[in-house]
């Protein structure tokens, strides 16, 4: 084989393109599921290690960012992708023009539930670790939880209607584009 | 949503037409799929009804068959 034939590219397959596509998709999920339970962990091995003066010599006394930078940089750089070509989702709200607020309104909700039930959890299993099973402490973890709860539920809904009104933006200025050629 | 929904894919219909006018060209899976681009994989799921092909797959199975999308891709009773 010639140095030219190793790097020369051939034609894509649609089809193949289309199906590695959605199995990226599912290792994306993966990834995302995984780093958040990770970050959860992480954050209360770190607050229950600070709450109960156990960070002098301890390895959870430091948390790095890099991780969360990392996460945050992946979703944020795939909404960003998506809102530039116009699209919310890829549902049955793709291309409406009113923001389906009762939907994400429920959406957020599941979501905060779900980060609430995780941080609790991950504060159980961190405070079972590090104090034993007889010191955990339900009232802490309930707190920490609602507020992380509300934040997940307002912070949700918040980007989902951002994300909405900039597609729906870059939509229209598409569509007005493509009227303008004709 | 219905049974068509959000995790189960329209299952495509199986396309004889494609093989017919692929034998009559005197062409393999193979020779088709290099003739436009795909694997001979792609090839074989699209006649077996397992691949919907975009519209430009379709007009450059159409070229190089010698056929019109109407002979290959138009399905009876629409």
């Amino acid at each position: 084989m010639s140095f030219k034939e190793v790097f020369e590219q051939r034609k894509k397959d649609e089809r193949i393109v289309a199906e590695a596509n959605k199995a990226y998709a599912v290792g994306f999920y993966i990834f995302l599921v995984g780093i958040v339970v990770d970050l959860y962990y992480k954050l209360m091995l770190f607050e229950v290690s600070v709450a109960h003066d156990l960070t002098q010599n301890s390895i959870y006394a430091f948390v790095s960012p890099l991780e969360f930078i990392t996460f945050m940089l992946a979703c944020i750089v795939s909404v960003v992708l998506m809102v530039r070509k116009g699209i919310f989702e890829i549902g049955k709200f793709s291309d409406v023009e009113k923001f389906p607020a009762l939907h994400y309104a429920v959406i957020s909700l599941v979501g905060a539930l779900g980060a609430f039930v995780l941080l609790i959890g991950a504060r159980l299993v961190a405070e079972v670790q590090l104090l034993g099973f007889e010191s955990v402490s339900w009232s802490s973890g309930l707190s920490s939880g609602l507020l992380v709860a509300v934040f997940v539920l307002a912070g949700a809904f918040a980007a989902n209607y951002l994300s909405f009104r900039v597609s729906r933006y870059r939509r229209q200025q598409e569509l007005k584009k493509l009227e303008s050629d004709e | 949503m219905g049974r068509q929904g959000f995790f189960i894919e329209r299952r495509a219909m199986k396309n004889k037409r494609i093989k017919v006018a692929r034998v009559e060209a005197d062409m393999s899976q193979a020779d088709l799929a290099e003739a436009v681009g795909v694997t001979r994989q792609t090839i074989g799921l699209i006649e077996a009804g397992g691949y919907n092909p975009t519209l430009n797959l379709c007009i450059a199975i159409c070229k190089a068959l010698g056929k019109t999308l109407d002979e290959l891709f138009w399905e009876e009773g629409e």
